[in-house]
């Protein structure tokens, strides 16, 4: 009912909008007149069309898009609306929409229909949005169409295109059409063959047809790495120097180079900053770390500063805000380390859940992060160095990411490809995947059996980076004081009853440390307590990273994202008149992403069991889905061991 | 003059922290008021967590409104001093978004700050200040975001700001929002009422002690000290339930607000349903003269049920597409669809031309809180119903929910008190007529006649789940389960609200995630949903599904635990004690019937005793049978109300103890000699 009421307030403040009857063009009609495809009949909306038409000028950029979309059923009826992006700098002109009912009946929309969201309401500071048209009273059977220009000064010479979506596409359009003395080459990705033609309007056109929905799987590779894709790069054929043309990497380099040099200035913030956050300068590395860390501690915030998507902000402004988006916390990284001698140079970078980059295609629409490369003072060891041709050695850091320390790498961004801006640096770099053991869990659990009642489990746990860096941000959304309360909930819930002793938390503040995690327990036996019997689940303590895999095929390739280890050793001591029934035997598996081994051991009279779980960072073809999901299902089946106990005869209780 | 009121919902944005904030060079150089200053005293900074909810990750140290209509228009002023003690605080706290809309309101005077842990000062100015006007037709939403400088975990912020309205405008309903997400230190709310005599009222189901003082003639200065965070409890009714509110309004209100409420209503529906296009010609086809009263409703009602689309996801994805609500009954039946209310409208409609009595329901859902009359309170009201008189009793029918069976009513408009009203469209009802209030010329809406009603739970004998399970146990542990599902009444409902418009793939990606919960280790190898688009029979589902270590295998025995769908469930209930009711989803009689069948050369070695908690409206009972070499288990919950009491929370605990203890007995089975 509040919907109603907020109708009424609105209709008494604001003129409604302005469908109004009308005639649908010649191309919508065209359109409707295609048959729909039987195999798009389970769609809740098929795309009829979707075009994307750029012309490109000295001085501007004028796309003018048409989109078509059929309303096949009720769901389909909530889900047409027409969205199109506006970054800074960017103006949309509506040319027309309209919605055509299936006897041909059109209403047709005007500007004044058009609503504006925030392209992502979780950045207030973005000053991104999105143009939407829902029609009104929208109907299975509908055809909605809209057609618009949106005008630009664009940073980059290049325009990319997706010629499918989630829904079946039943025609793509991209076409491009250039100054007479210019030039263009493109690369088309995802596809085999993508063949152009020259339209009577002048326009270069590539055409998609009878594109099937996409839709990546759980573990799988993003949407942008599956459908058919087209980048197109442009240039004046003057031999020219184009301010936003980027003929290799290192043009790219250069042009950001010269956004972000300007803003790596210190000033006596700057130098009292460094000064309270390094303990000792002499220890160069060490100082290096503590900077990192400061740095990490900064807030995230979308927050362009409004001349271009690109430019961050300066660095004292950075550091007396305490917030700053990726760009900037690599620029506060770089001035900070500038003051204690150590050189550090922005790395651009594409995050891996959105996509990976195009080796050959210099722009900066290809990425979507920025990180830091740091020289170090010296050998440091660490998994995230790598030895960059015309640099040297230099550690990737992502001062974005709060969790993950210095000397580590993140699962974005593992096995990526990025641009470290620097005058030597010539081509991309390819960023390292870890090894299972840089990411790690290793676990002591003492668990006590009484004869009778509860039994103590006491635990220390270590966690080493990716792990920690995962942990690290559960442990952090809860203060101390509270943790061992949501425990003891927690155990309560599960069990029935239960008491936390102890819970003890340390290394959770430096993101460089591990993480140590002491936990002192008295719970009901988890496992069944039948008097003269009781069993015991082996792993009742800790969750696994291992994945549960329930599909029994894919169609894409499987993707873990990061190798990690868990090494958790159990020791269980009985009460004496008790014994236990032949303990299980151990479970070991082996796979082309890892090895998992459970071994039960007698070690006096406590039962000792170790379970070693090793998993590589990995990319597995629908062909050798099959043998990983055995492997994980025979962790799982490993994982549920149970142990079981009885009572001696002639033992008391 | 006239009387304005700030719609709710924008006030409701502006409480739970989206605010803006902005400076003006006067109100900088102005001494800081006096809880700012406050809030820089040492002890403040010293402050490192909540004395009452130790662990919280910031607290309000100081909410103050100021609500005065002691001037032409109402001033209305908010300020807030937060000390954030985590980094997630900080994450969370730091940033404040406003709305306001051009030709309403504007805000004023805003200013803020950061007090870092030593004590430094870092002012919020233009720069920290983002302003975006966004476009929803030819209406222009101004959104400030503002974030402020140099937090840090042990930082203080300050903000406040002032709304203003246009001249000769007053407020004359606020609803003070006592308690938030965050502890508060001091909640304070001064009421400046000028020349109108204002009535009060706490609302929510935690009540805050609040003191009120008297500093001047004028003024009224309600405090709360201490007051702990809204309250977040499992099966709880809504935020804004359960918060402490307090409603502040003109007296008169007090006893008219129901009356108007229904005046609105009763003209808005009755200019929906009267004179409508097509409505006559439809009901001609749906019903014959020869049907009875009966007959004419349930006819209608399936019509509306199959043949009229429902628009809820739609309208709850955008305010802008309400815009688009349908102008009457005839438009509804035209289009196809409707939303909540459409749908409620065109059956009452049809009801009508069928020459039947009939009413709306206005209901007040039970997760939103129970209905006081004597609270001015539009938004407890969210829901509709229709109310048809049927051999001279009132019957109360919910067309507007999808697959509602026919003298049912969705569970959430249920309630074991009243909780809605009773309206009669009637077009000449309703009508605007000027007044005078205290001295305030106005314009009211002049109040129509209603019915308080309450629609009480419908009985769990209604509302019946069965599962009938068959576990084929094999000798190494692992098991193959058989199970059809079927629901009646609400539980046939609810499954139909989790199912019907999935796809085949997300039907089983849903039906794996509930497995997920219960039973380890499993694979579905086959499933089948039934009849969810059916509006005749029930759905159900029927799968079966291979499960490894169903049993425990030690030595020459297996360990079943035969409750193979709650053996896992954990105990909601653990808490001492309990501030809100509990609420349930719907009153439910679930019977789980499990055949274990035990494999070859194993025999049942025992079984437990029957279990049976009687404690009427509660009801458990556990039974193993031994049926052939197998056994059956018998699991009856009958929990026959929907919301059960917060002072009677330990009746209800203790029985789920029970449940939980009860579903993990186990059976062993051991290998046979020879």
């Amino acid at each position: 009912m509040k919907k109603l009421l907020l109708v009424l307030t609105f209709l008494l403040l604001i003129p409604c909008p302005d469908p109004f009857a009308g005639d649908a063009p010649d191309w919508i009609e065209e359109y409707r007149r295609r048959p729909v495809p039987e195999w798009t009949r389970k769609a809740p909306v098929v795309i009829f069309g979707d075009e994307c038409l750029v012309e490109v000028s000295k001085s501007n950029l004028k796309i003018r898009a048409r989109r078509a979309v059929k309303v096949q059923s009720s769901e389909g009826v909530s889900l047409p609306s027409l969205a199109a992006g506006l970054r800074i700098k960017e103006t949309f002109i509506l040319l027309g929409a309209w919605k055509v009912r299936p006897d041909g009946e059109v209403t047709e929309y005007g500007q004044s229909s058009i609503v504006q969201w925030d392209a992502d309401s979780s950045y207030e500071f973005s000053m991104s949005k999105v143009n939407v048209l829902r029609p009104t009273g929208t109907r299975v059977g509908d055809l909605i169409a809209w057609e618009y220009l949106l005008k630009s000064k664009p940073e980059a010479n290049t325009q990319s295109w997706l010629f499918g979506s989630k829904y079946p596409t039943l025609e793509s359009r991209f076409g491009l059409k250039l100054p007479r003395d210019w030039q263009y080459s493109y690369r088309a990705l995802n596809v085999e063959d993508l063949p152009s033609s020259m339209d009577d309007r002048g326009f270069t056109v590539w055409t998609m047809r009878n594109q099937p929905a996409v839709a990546p799987e759980p573990l799988g590779v993003p949407f942008r790495d599956l459908v058919p894709r087209i980048i197109v790069s442009y240039t004046p054929s003057t031999g020219k120097p184009n301010r936003n043309t980027f003929d290799t990497w290192s043009d790219l380099g250069s042009w950001y180079g010269d956004i972000v040099g300007t803003q790596v200035v210190s000033d006596d913030s700057i130098r009292q900053a460094v000064s309270s956050t390094v303990s000792d300068s002499a220890d160069l590395w060490r100082a290096t770390g503590e900077i990192a860390s400061f740095v990490q501690g900064i807030r995230y915030l979308d927050v362009a500063p409004g001349r271009s998507v690109a430019e961050p902000h300066p660095a004292p402004e950075i550091l007396r805000n305490r917030y700053g988006d990726c760009e900037d916390k690599s620029v506060l990284t770089i001035t900070m380390l500038r003051e204690i001698g150590v050189e550090a140079y922005p790395v651009i970078a594409l995050t891996k859940d959105v996509g990976s980059v195009v080796p050959d295609i210099p722009t900066p629409s290809q990425f979507n992060h920025v990180l830091t490369a740091i020289k170090p003072p010296g050998p440091v060891g660490v998994s995230a160095e790598v030895d960059v041709e015309g640099l040297g050695r230099v550690v990737i850091f992502d001062p974005t990411d709060p969790y993950t320390g210095l000397g580590d790498l993140s699962e974005s961004i593992q096995g990526t490809r990025a641009l470290i801006v620097h005058d030597s640096v010539k081509d991309l770099i390819l960023l390292p995947v870890l090894p299972p053991g840089a990411s790690r869990r290793e676990a002591e659990i003492r668990v006590t059996i009484p004869p009778e009642g509860d039994v103590d489990v006491r635990s220390e746990i270590k966690y080493t980076g990716g792990y920690a860096a995962r942990m690290r941000g559960y442990f952090e959304s809860v203060r101390p004081e509270k943790r061992k309360m949501e425990y003891h909930d927690y155990i309560r819930s599960r069990f029935g009853r239960g008491e936390v002793r102890d819970y003890d938390v340390s290394g959770v503040e430096s993101p460089a440390d591990p993480i140590v995690s002491k936990l002192d327990l008295k719970i009901p036996l988890p496992g069944k307590d039948l008097g003269i019997l009781k069993t015991l689940s082996t792993q009742f303590l800790l969750p696994t990273r291992a994945r549960s895999l329930p599909d029994k095929e894919r169609e894409t390739p499987l993707r873990i994202g990061s190798g990690f280890q868990e090494w958790d050793r159990t020791i269980v001591e009985i009460p004496s008149g008790w014994k236990f029934v032949a303990p299980p035997e151990s479970v070991k598996a082996t796979s082309p992403v890892g090895e998992y081994e459970l071994r039960l051991a007698m070690e006096g009279e406590n039962l000792v069991i170790d379970r070693r779980l090793s998993v590589g960072a990995s990319t597995v073809t629908p062909e050798g889905y099959r043998e990983i999901r055995d492997f994980f299902q025979e962790v799982a089946r490993g994982d549920a061991t149970e142990i079981a106990l009885e009572k001696t005869s002639g033992a008391g209780s | 003059m006239r009387i304005f009121r700030i719609p709710f919902f924008l006030l409701m944005v502006s409480l739970v922290g989206f605010l803006s904030l902005g400076s003006t060079p006067t109100m900088a150089k102005k001494k800081p008021p006096k809880g700012e200053e406050q809030a820089r005293k040492p002890s403040m900074l010293d402050i490192e967590d909540c004395p009452e909810q130790p662990g919280c990750p910031a607290i309000i140290l100081l909410d103050e409104t100021v609500f005065n209509n002691d001037q032409f228009y109402t001033g209305y002023s908010r300020r807030q001093v937060i000390k954030l003690f985590t980094q997630e605080a900080v994450e969370k706290y730091a940033d404040i978004q406003v709305p306001a809309m051009k030709g309403v309101w504007s805000i004023k005077n805003l200013r803020g700050k950061t007090v870092l842990p030593d004590g430094t000062e870092i002012q919020l100015d233009k720069e920290n200040i983002t302003e975006k006007t966004l476009k929803q037709g030819k209406r222009k939403v101004r959104v400030k975001s503002a974030t402020f400088p140099g937090v840090v975990p042990g930082a203080i912020i300050i903000y406040g700001f002032e709304l203003e309205l246009e001249s000769y405008t007053y407020m004359t309903e606020d609803e003070w929002a006592i308690q938030q997400p965050l502890p508060v230190y001091k909640a304070k709310y001064i009421l400046k009422p000028g020349k109108y005599d204002f009535g009060w009222e706490q609302a929510g189901f935690e009540h805050v002690e609040v003191e009120l003082t008297r500093p001047t003639k004028k003024d009224y200065v309600f405090t709360a000290m201490n007051v702990p965070p809204i309250p977040d409890e499992s099966y709880g009714p809504y935020g804004r339930a359960m918060q402490a509110r307090m409603f502040f309004f003109l007296p008169e209100e007090r006893s008219t607000w129901l009356g108007s409420l229904a005046g609105f209503y009763a003209r808005f529906s009755g200019n929906f349903i009267e004179e409508t296009p097509g409505i006559v010609g439809a009901v001609q086809k749906i019903t014959s003269a020869e049907d009875s009263e009966r007959d004419k409703v349930l006819k209608i009602y399936n019509f509306v049920q199959q043949e009229i689309g429902t628009e809820e996801q739609r309208l709850t994805t955008t305010q802008e597409s309400s815009l688009e609500d349908a102008e009457n009954a005839g438009e509804v039946l035209a289009r196809g669809y409707g939303n909540e209310f459409e749908r409620t409208m065109l059956f009452l409609a049809l009801v009508k031309a069928a020459g039947m009595e009939h009413g709306l329901l206005l209901i007040a859902n039970r997760y939103n809180g129970p209905l006081v009359r004597e609270i001015p309170d539009d938004d407890i009201f969210d829901s509709f119903a229709a109310s048809v008189k049927m051999a001279g009793r009132w019957k109360t029918f919910d067309p507007a929910t999808r697959h509602c069976p026919f003298g049912m009513i969705s569970p959430e408009k249920e309630s074991d008190i009243t909780n809605g009203i009773l309206i009669i469209p009637d077009r000449s009802a309703g009508q605007r007529v000027q007044t005078k209030i205290q001295d305030l010329n106005t314009t009211i809406i002049q109040p129509a006649p209603y019915n308080l009603i309450d629609i009480p739970f419908s009985s769990s004998k209604k509302n019946y789940l069965t599962r009938e399970v068959t576990l084929k146990l094999e000798a190494d542990g692992s098991g193959e389960i058989e199970m059809s599902e079927q629901g009646t009444g609400q539980v046939d409902l609810a499954q139909r609200q989790s199912y019907e418009f999935l796809d085949e793939t997300e039907r089983l990606e849903k039906l794996q995630d509930k497995l997920k919960g219960l039973v380890d280790r499993f694979e579905i190898l086959e499933a089948e949903f039934v009849d969810f688009s059916s509006f005749e029979k029930q759905a159900s589902i029927n799968c079966r599904i291979k499960v490894d270590g169903i049993a425990s295998s030690v030595g020459d025995r297996l360990i079943v635990t035969p409750s193979l769908f709650h053996a896992g469930d954990w105990n909601p209930f653990i808490t001492e004690t309990r501030k809100a009711p509990v609420l349930f989803l719907s009153t439910r009689y679930s019977t789980d019937r499990i055949l274990v069948e035990v494999p070859d050369g194993y025999e049942i070695e025992g079984l437990p005793d029957r279990v049976v908690v009687e404690d009427p409206p509660l009801f458990f009972s556990a039974d193993y049978i031994p049926i052939g070499n197998g056994f059956r288990f018998v699991r009856r919950v009958n929990i026959d109300t929907a919301t059960w009491p917060a002072n009677d929370y330990d009746r209800l605990k203790s029985f789920y103890e029970t449940l939980q203890k009860t579903d993990r007995q186990v059976v062993i089975l051991t290998r046979s000699e020879g």
